[in-house]
C-alpha cells in the first residue's frame, strides 16, 4: 500500500527533521503552551483564544482551542506558530454556551484571564499589555481565571 | 479564615475584643500623621480613627429596662479599617465595612462586631497594604480595577430579609453574611446574569416585604432595577438608561413608583480611565437643575423627570401618592457637592470643615403639569428614616439627627428628632455636647400596626468617655429620653446604616 503524504506534511516533516538535526536552521514554527489556572470546578469547558494582531483583540481569535474543565490548570496548545506577537485570552465557559457570558452592564460573568494577567481599567487590556513575543522556541504561558 | 477559631464570645469580665492584627507602618502616609495630630487635641475624631480589632461583648450593662417586646437584633454598617501599611484612606467612604450586631434577648443585650470578608479586604489585610483605588482615594501603582467588585467594601449599609443577611455598598454586589455570626459567605448573585450588577445600599421594603433596589452604573448612566419578593427571590430585574444619571445613592417608592434625585453632576470616563479615583472623575453643573426621575413600578421602565432647583442629595425619608395623585417626597437637600468632594476626605487627615447646610425639604410632583415644586425646613439634619409600617404611604413622622449647636470641632449631631410632617411639631432628644448621634431607626412593636407605636433605636459615640451608647426610646416621645441604655466598653467607628431583624 503506498502512502499518500499531501505537500503540507511533507514540509511539517522537513521543518521537524532539519529543525532536529541542524539547529543552525532557522525554523518557522513553535509551539505555544496555555496553562490555565484557577478553575473553580464547575463543569463545562475552558475555551482559550489565540490572537495575533492588536486590531483583532480580544474578539475576533486567529485560533482557538476548547479544553474539557476538570483539574486545575487546564493546558492546550497552538501549534506550529511562526514567530510574532501572540496575545492569549481564556475563560470558563460554565454553561457550555460558547460564549463568555456578561451581565447587562457589560461585566463577564464566568471566570476569564488574559496572557501576563493583563487587566484594563473596566475594560479589556491593550493587545500590547497582554502579548508575548514567540520565537523559535517553544514556550509556555499561564493564565490565570478571575 | 482560621482567625474566627480566636474569637472570643464571652470573657469573664464582661469585656471581649480580638486582635486580629496589628497595624503596622513601614513608612507613615502624611494623612496618617495630620490625623494623629489633630486627633491628638479634638476628641470628636476618633470615630474617624477606624478599627483594627474585632468587638464582642456577651453582656452590656444597661441602665433602665429594655422592653420585653423588643426582641431581635438591631444591625448597623460602617467604614471600619481606614489605615493600612502606613496608609490611611483619603475618604471617610473608602473603609472596609465593619457590620455592628445588637442583639436583644432575655438576658439582656450582647454585641458582635465584625468586619465583611470582601475580595479587597482579604486580599489587602494578606498583602499587609491597600492594592487599589478606592472611590475616594487612588494609590500609587493601583491594580487595574477590572469589576466594580475589586473595590466593593461592603460598608454602607446593612438589611436583613428573607433570612438572609446583606452587607450593602453601592458601587458593587450585596455581601451575604451569616446572620447569627456574621461570617461572610460572599457575593450575592440574586440571578445568574445579573452576577456583579451593582446593589445599592438603600433597598426599600414595602410594608408587605417586598423589596425595591437600584443599582447604579455611572460610566454607562443606567440604572438596574430589582423587584424581590419577601421570599427573597427575584422578581424582575430592568435597566433604564437615562440623559446625565450619575451620583444616585438613595431612592424612594410609592405603591406605583420609584422616585430617584440626580444631581446636576456628569461623569467624566477619560479622567477614570487615566487613574483617578471614581470622586474625582465628577464634576458638578454649575447653574443645572437637580432633576427628579420617576419610574414606574408597573412596566420599571417607562420615567419620566421633573426639574427642582440645583442641589446635592445623600438620602430620602419617604414618599407617597395622595389622593390628588400628586407624588409628594422629603429628602435632605445640601446646597452642592463640597460634603462628599471635600469634607468626607478632609476629616480623614483630621480637618474638620465647616458644616455644610443640609436640610429637610418637602416635595411636590404633579404628574399633570409636570412641574415640582418643594419647601424648605430649616434645621441641619441627616439620616432620615420613617416607620416600616408607612413605607411608601402617607406618613406622620421623620426621624433625623439634628445638630442642635455650633461647634468647630466635628460636623456632627448631639440631637435626634422626630418631626411631624404635617403639623410641624418637633420631638427632640438631645444627648449632649459630648455625644455623636448616629442614625435612629423605627422598630415596630409586633402586632402593633400604628405608625410610630414601637421604639426607636440607635448608637451614639460618647467621645468623653470613648465609647459607644445603644439606646431605646418609645417612638412618639423622644424628648422623655431614653427607656434604656447600653453602654459598650468600647468606642465603636462612626458608621452609616442600619436595621432591625425581629429574628435573634
Amino acid at each position: 500500500m503506498s502512502k499518500k503524504i499531501s505537500m503540507v506534511a511533507r514540509m511539517h516533516q522537513l521543518l521537524i527533521v532539519t529543525c532536529g538535526i541542524l539547529p543552525a536552521v532557522e525554523c518557522m514554527a513553535a509551539d505555544l503552551q496555555v496553562e490555565v489556572r484557577g478553575l473553580t470546578g464547575n463543569g463545562g469547558q475552558i475555551n482559550v483564544g489565540l490572537f495575533n494582531r492588536a486590531e483583532d483583540f480580544p474578539k475576533t481569535v486567529h485560533a482557538g482551542i476548547r479544553i474539557p474543565a476538570g483539574a486545575s490548570p487546564a493546558i492546550g496548545t497552538f501549534t506550529g506558530l511562526p514567530p510574532g506577537d501572540y496575545a492569549v485570552v481564556a475563560y470558563h465557559d460554565e454553561n457550555g454556551n460558547g460564549q463568555l457570558d456578561r451581565n447587562p452592564f457589560g461585566q463577564p460573568t464566568e471566570p476569564y484571564g488574559f496572557s501576563r494577567d493583563a487587566r484594563g481599567r473596566m475594560a479589556p487590556p491593550k493587545f500590547e499589555d497582554a502579548s508575548v513575543t514567540l520565537g523559535n522556541d517553544n514556550q509556555t504561558i499561564i493564565v490565570d481565571l478571575h | 479564615m482560621n482567625r474566627r477559631k480566636f474569637l472570643a464570645y464571652s470573657v469573664a469580665a464582661g469585656i471581649g475584643a480580638v486582635l486580629y492584627r496589628t497595624a503596622g507602618a513601614a513608612s507613615a502616609d502624611v494623612w496618617e500623621q495630620d490625623f494623629s495630630s489633630a486627633a491628638a487635641s479634638n476628641p470628636y475624631l476618633q470615630g474617624y480613627r477606624g478599627a483594627t480589632q474585632e468587638f464582642a461583648t456577651d453582656d452590656i450593662p444597661i441602665e433602665g429596662k429594655i422592653p420585653a417586646a423588643l426582641r431581635g437584633t438591631f444591625y448597623r454598617n460602617g467604614p471600619a479599617l481606614h489605615e493600612l501599611g502606613g496608609m490611611r484612606h483619603h475618604h471617610w467612604f473608602d473603609g472596609d465595612g465593619m457590620v455592628q450586631a445588637f442583639r436583644f434577648s432575655d438576658p439582656g443585650v450582647s454585641h458582635i462586631g465584625r468586619f465583611v470578608e470582601t475580595r479587597k479586604h482579604v486580599k489587602e489585610t494578606q498583602a499587609g497594604k491597600f492594592l487599589y483605588n478606592s472611590y475616594g482615594t487612588e494609590i500609587a501603582n493601583s491594580l487595574a480595577l477590572t469589576s466594580p467588585d475589586d473595590v466593593n467594601v461592603a460598608n454602607t449599609s446593612v438589611l436583613p430579609h428573607a433570612g438572609e443577611l446583606l452587607a450593602l455598598y453601592e458601587g458593587g454586589s450585596a455581601y451575604q453574611l451569616q446572620p447569627r455570626s456574621l461570617d461572610t459567605i460572599g457575593p450575592k448573585v440574586w440571578r445568574a446574569d445579573l452576577k456583579g450588577m451593582p446593589f445599592s445600599a438603600h433597598p426599600k421594603v414595602d410594608p408587605a416585604g417586598v423589596m425595591w433596589n437600584f443599582g447604579l452604573n455611572v460610566r454607562m448612566g443606567a440604572i438596574v432595577l430589582y423587584q424581590i419578593s419577601p421570599q427573597g427571590d427575584l422578581v424582575k430585574a430592568t435597566v433604564v438608561q437615562a440623559p446625565g444619571l450619575v451620583n444616585i445613592h438613595d431612592f424612594a417608592i410609592t405603591p406605583r413608583h420609584l422616585v430617584f434625585l440626580v444631581p446636576p453632576m456628569r461623569f467624566n470616563v477619560d479622567k477614570f480611565i487615566q487613574g483617578r479615583s471614581v470622586l474625582d472623575s465628577q464634576e458638578w453643573i454649575d447653574g443645572a437643575p437637580m432633576r427628579v426621575l420617576v419610574v414606574d413600578k408597573a412596566d420599571m421602565k417607562t420615567y419620566r423627570f421633573f426639574e427642582l432647583p440645583s442641589g446635592f442629595v445623600f438620602h430620602f425619608g419617604n414618599a407617597w401618592q395622595d389622593d390628588a395623585g400628586m407624588i409628594r417626597f422629603d429628602y435632605v437637600r445640601l446646597p452642592d457637592a463640597s460634603t462628599i468632594a471635600v469634607d468626607m476626605r478632609e476629616v480623614m487627615r483630621g480637618k474638620v470643615m465647616a458644616r455644610n447646610v443640609s436640610e429637610t425639604h418637602l416635595v411636590t410632583l404633579n404628574l399633570k403639569n409636570g412641574k415640582a415644586t418643594q419647601e424648605r425646613i430649616p434645621g441641619i439634619v441627616e439620616f432620615p428614616r420613617v416607620d416600616p409600617r408607612v413605607v411608601g404611604r402617607r406618613y406622620r413622622n421623620l426621624y433625623l439627627t439634628a445638630r442642635t449647636t455650633e461647634t468647630s470641632l466635628h460636623r456632627g449631631a448631639s440631637a435626634i428628632e422626630r418631626r411631624e410632617i404635617e403639623t410641624g411639631k418637633v420631638d427632640t432628644f438631645d444627648y449632649g455636647g459630648d455625644y455623636l448621634a448616629e442614625e435612629h431607626i423605627v422598630v415596630a412593636k409586633p402586632g402593633e400596626d400604628r405608625e410610630g407605636a414601637g421604639w426607636l433605636i440607635g448608637t451614639a459615640l460618647d467621645v468623653r468617655r470613648r465609647c459607644t451608647v445603644l439606646s431605646i426610646f418609645d417612638a412618639l416621645d423622644l424628648k422623655a429620653g431614653p427607656i434604656a441604655r447600653a453602654t459598650l466598653p468600647y468606642a465603636l467607628p462612626l458608621g452609616f446604616h442600619g436595621n432591625f431583624s425581629g429574628s435573634v
